[in-house]
């Protein structure tokens, strides 16, 4: 890694690969567990694995909140559906761009960050909403709440030196949009 | 490290509390909404680069110490476990632990540049 690659100030490249692969791994795992519960939602694998909490999957999976989005607005997108989708779209906002991707693409950094926040918050409602509408609890809900949440603190540091850079090249005068698309002066 | 942890731990016991010590009403429902927001600030907070998410765990311990007063379970054991996990959880917020790396004058420089 050359030098260069490391942001102003900082003691490592928060844009590396072993910074960023880890992350795209837990996403990658968040698809699968929330692929299984969709696949089971939708009819498609008979049972669910439970080895906690008895009935508690089969209650929280097939809760009235789980098929919010089908009851309002007919779309045939289940929680763990949209769950699924979010952390595909969080592997790949996390694989898109090289190690210094913190300067020359902050979009995808911030994309990433945006992406990466969101899900965990909603990781948490669903938590909450477990035992508190239904008395129930589901194993492999919580555990996708818990992949969700460990994303989030590794991603943040990425964003911040997109922000740093944002910032900087506003300071000496250019554009901050044209710095989030990674155009022009690079200082 | 182990503060972090601590709470992640006081957190997953107070999410069980409600079921364990047996008491339901405002208390189990406060429990129950605190405390996975404590487990994962405390989660988010592990990470040297959001270690300030520490501090929103620090009302939240309050909250959990003064809100058996308030809502006044039937039972003293649910009222004592809320505000000594509550109290454990605030103070553990206080502590920042070791910080190993530079971030750059870290989020304050995204209004306060530091080039």
């Amino acid at each position: 890694m050359s030098r260069s690659d490391i942001p102003p100030g900082w003691s490592y490249n928060p844009a590396a690969w072993g910074q960023r692969l880890p992350i795209v791994g837990l996403a990658l795992l968040g698809f699968g567990i929330a692929t299984y519960l969709a696949l089971y939602q939708y009819g498609v694998v008979a049972s669910m694995w439970e080895p906690f909490f008895g009935e508690g999957s089969r209650i929280i999976l097939t809760s009235t909140v789980s098929h919010f989005l089908e009851r309002h607005t007919g779309l045939p997108l289940t929680d763990a559906a949209l769950g699924a989708f979010g952390y595909l779209l969080d592997a790949v906002a996390g694989v898109v761009g090289g190690r210094k991707r913190w300067r020359t693409m902050p979009w995808i950094v911030i994309v990433f960050g945006v992406l990466v926040g969101p899900l965990g918050a909603f990781s948490i409602l669903l938590v909450i909403l477990q035992p508190f509408m239904f008395h129930a609890w589901c194993t492999l809900c919580l555990a996708t709440a818990v992949i969700s949440i460990a994303m989030i603190g590794p991603t943040m540091d990425e964003v911040l030196a997109s922000l740093q850079h944002m910032r900087r090249v506003v300071v000496r005068g250019g554009s901050w949009w044209r710095a989030f698309w990674g155009l022009g002066g690079e200082a | 490290m182990w503060p972090r942890i601590a709470q992640i731990a006081l957190g997953v016991w107070l999410m069980a509390a409600p079921q364990v010590l047996g008491y339901a009403g405002a208390t189990r429902i406060s429990s129950l909404i605190v405390a996975p927001m404590v487990v994962s600030f405390a989660a988010v907070a592990i990470a040297e680069v959001t270690r300030p998410v520490r501090w929103a765990n620090l009302p939240l311990g309050f909250w959990l110490m003064v809100s058996p007063w308030i809502f006044w379970p039937p039972a003293v054991g649910p009222t004592l476990n809320s505000f000594f996990s509550g109290a454990a959880v605030a103070t553990l917020s206080l502590i920042p632990g070791t910080i190993h790396d530079a971030f750059g004058g870290g989020w304050r420089a995204v209004w306060r540049p530091n080039p």
